[in-house]
């Protein structure tokens, strides 16, 4: 499937637009791996994610009508991108809906000062969850998908100023967390040395 | 965290932005951070990142801290960059400037003198006209000793093992002379810029001239030829062995140069900045992966000029090794450009043929599809780059003519702006953007103009007399880039030497965006004032 060219995709999305069970199949099967990981990213944690691939899926299948034969990764990727924010605003609402007086900056994070530190070293899908929201997914956009700073503009529908606030944001934190955990590592090893 | 952390972090959170660092910047991420474990795995957690579409794994897998707990990390990561499976790290010029660098040097320090035994050189990026043996250059073909390079207009570059990459530019001439362990490149004529990592013991590369010889083990430098005959050498990281031809040695240290011949001696870099060595080094960067795609560009009108993730390539015709995901931009002043997003799906290799529109054809655009209008791409290409919207959503019911025509025209205008921006021809641009703002004043796109056309009289025409007016103005009814305008300002009023008033709107800023992206510097200028 990798080795297909843009003519065999728009042909397979066609069928799979026009409801043949096989290409529908086969669409899935070529996309929800990579599906699965924006998801992951952009929400931080599996059963969110989990939820969010579906949603994707779905709209990939709605949306393959309008597949004009450009680049299908692209053209998924944005779709994916944009339900899994849909899912995070979603999930952020509901939160403030059930924490009203919650702090909008650390709202969709996990927080990553709770994680036990025997879990050193962490899965990168951690320090990603460590993030607020906003900043998780201009970092995720940015560094995960290489969208560029206007295209994650229009994405998040911020100016392009904003993107560039929250990404250095996102990044000084994941650097602070990054280097505690190796001072922790560090101490952990001298510990049992 | 240390003043070089702090320096390294600061120079890779601007190319996460996207902004130009210099030879002496560039080097400085790569030599940090060989020596600093922090940074090394900040490096690393940003390189798993971009592999995480390609190696869905990444995401799960404990980020390497640079201790024994992480160490199966960084050698899958590294598996990765050799496999070429690392696309898109490789690919991303953007905030992994930095990661790249620092993947490449990890990757460097990890082979064995085993690994490195076979000694192979290849070419891995043409623009313009280059032969070898007097023949057209065919990308990722294998090179033989003897072999000759002739580099007739554009720049070339070449690639010994996987780690030596050297450029040269237009008009130079170079003779494969030695495969085996001292790898080496004899420059006949032109200018070679050569990046190499510490190589491992036994192994070294050397450039020839007729003047003499230049050994490194780790470097980025340069070797011209000039007009006169004379070998100039520029060294911009780590040392070098100069030898004349009558035995002299000279080592050469970071940010020195020196002519071989005559009195053989270190004098102080001229030009940390050169442009043509500095546009070299920015080509080593290129990917070379082996059975990496190879992208062919062709373009008209001749001059065309294409670039790949914003950096620049040369002029059409461009044959590159390339990844998935890199945007490829094709521009020449006059002409609408074109741009697009490259997605391989592990073909082996792919052509673009465009032939530009001249700006003043472009038919009227209200939703600024210039891209659609410009691009006439070949056979084998993919389709133009759809414009931006939602997916599969269309340009929505018609409305009538009346209503699309009196929307049509500021759209237009604004389009042919950018345009005429985007190709360089700012006096042009600012001339619309002018027509633009007096005839449809209250229009959305006269309200951006203000914006842009002060920044356009800012940084490009120098008048920040009327980069000021235009700020106001906006301001003046405020909107969602009142935080842009209020910068242009201060920096307009910076320019004018109005010092009082820049510290006045500095503070100001400072209050309504304390956290903004501008906040630092600002800062910083409000305590220099």
């Amino acid at each position: 499937m990798n080795a297909q060219k843009p003519k065999d995709h728009l042909e397979l999305v066609a069928l799979a637009a026009a409801g043949d069970a096989a290409a529908r199949a086969a669409l899935i099967a070529r996309l929800q791996p990579r599906v699965r990981t924006v998801a992951l990213a952009i929400l931080g944690n599996r059963v969110d994610a989990e939820d969010a691939t579906q949603s994707i899926l779905i709209e990939i299948l709605n949306s393959a009508a309008g597949f004009r034969g450009e680049s299908l990764l692209g053209w998924a990727d944005r779709i994916a991108a944009r339900t899994a924010m849909r899912h995070a605003r979603q999930r952020r609402v509901r939160a403030t809906q059930s924490e009203p007086h919650a702090d909008l900056d650390t709202l969709g994070r996990t927080g990553v000062d709770s994680f036990p530190e025997h879990e050193i070293p962490r899965p990168l899908v951690q320090y990603l969850a460590a993030l607020p929201e906003a900043r998780r997914v201009v970092l995720v956009l940015k560094h995960v998908m290489d969208y560029s700073i206007d295209e994650i503009a229009e994405l998040t529908q911020t100016s392009p100023n904003t993107v560039k606030d929250r990404l250095l944001h996102a990044r000084e934190q994941m650097r602070r967390l990054i280097r505690r955990d190796l001072s922790l590592s560090v101490a952990k090893r001298g510990g049992l040395s | 965290m240390t003043a070089s952390c702090e320096r390294w972090c600061a120079l890779s959170d601007r190319a996460t932005l996207g902004e130009a660092l210099s030879l002496e910047e560039q080097g400085f991420l790569t030599d940090h951070v060989s020596e600093c474990r922090p940074c090394a795995a900040e490096a690393r957690a940003f390189a798993a990142l971009s592999t995480a579409l390609s190696e869905p794994s990444a995401l799960h897998e404990p980020l390497a801290l640079g201790d024994d707990s992480g160490s199966g990390q960084v050698r899958k990561l590294l598996r990765r960059a050799g496999s070429g499976l690392r696309a898109r790290s490789t690919r991303l010029g953007v905030g992994a400037l930095c990661v790249t660098l620092a993947l490449g040097l990890l990757a460097r320090r990890e082979l064995t003198p085993k690994q490195e035994l076979s000694a192979s050189a290849r070419v891995t990026f043409t623009s313009g006209a280059v032969e070898v043996d007097g023949e057209k250059a065919r990308l990722d073909e294998a090179l033989s000793v003897d072999n000759r390079l002739n580099v007739h207009a554009g720049r070339a570059c070449l690639t010994f093992d996987s780690d030596i990459k050297t450029c040269l530019t237009g008009e130079s001439v170079a003779r494969i002379a030695e495969l085996a362990s001292a790898r080496t490149l004899e420059l006949r004529a032109g200018r070679v810029l050569a990046s190499l990592a510490p190589q491992a013991a036994g192994r070294s590369f050397a450039i020839e001239t007729s003047a003499g010889s230049v050994f490194a083990k780790g470097t980025l430098f340069a070797v011209e030829i000039t007009a006169t005959g004379a070998t100039e050498v520029r060294l911009y990281q780590g040392t070098l062995l100069l030898r004349t031809r009558d035995g002299r040695e000279l080592i050469l240290h970071a940010r020195e140069q020196a002519s071989l011949g005559g009195a053989l001696a270190a004098r102080p870099l001229s030009d940390a900045s050169n442009p043509e060595d500095t546009a070299l080094a920015a080509l080593t960067r290129l990917d070379s992966t082996r059975g990496a795609t190879v992208l062919t560009v062709n373009a008209t009108p001749a001059g065309s000029r294409v670039s790949l993730d914003g950096q620049a390539l040369g002029e059409a015709p461009v044959s590159a090794l390339v990844t998935d995901g890199r945007r490829l931009t094709v521009e020449h002043a006059g002409f609408a450009p074109v741009s697009e997003r490259l997605w391989l799906d592990s073909t082996p290799s792919i052509a673009r043929s465009y032939e530009l529109v001249p700006l003043a054809a472009l038919p009227l655009a209200a939703n600024g599809a210039l891209h659609e209008h410009a691009s006439e791409p070949s056979a084998d290409a993919q389709p133009a780059p759809t414009p931006r919207g939602g997916e599969g959503s269309g340009t929505g019911p018609a409305s009538s003519a009346a209503e699309t025509s009196s929307r049509a025209r500021p759209a237009e205008l604004l389009t042919r702006a950018r345009a005429l921006r985007a190709s360089g021809r700012y006096r042009e641009a600012a001339a619309v953007y002018r027509q633009l703002v007096s005839s449809y004043p209250r229009s959305d796109e006269a309200r951006v103009s203000w914006v842009s056309l002060g920044e356009l009289s800012l940084s490009e025409l120098g008048d920040a007399e009327a980069a000021l007016s235009c700020f106001e103005s906006y301001l003046r009814g405020g909107g969602s880039l009142s935080q842009e305008a209020r910068y242009g300002k201060i920096r307009a009023l910076g320019k004018l030497h109005r010092v009082a008033e820049e510290r006045a709107a500095i503070e100001r800023f400072l209050v309504d965006y304390p956290k903004s992206v501008q906040s630092g510097s600002l800062r910083a200028k409000l305590e220099s004032l």
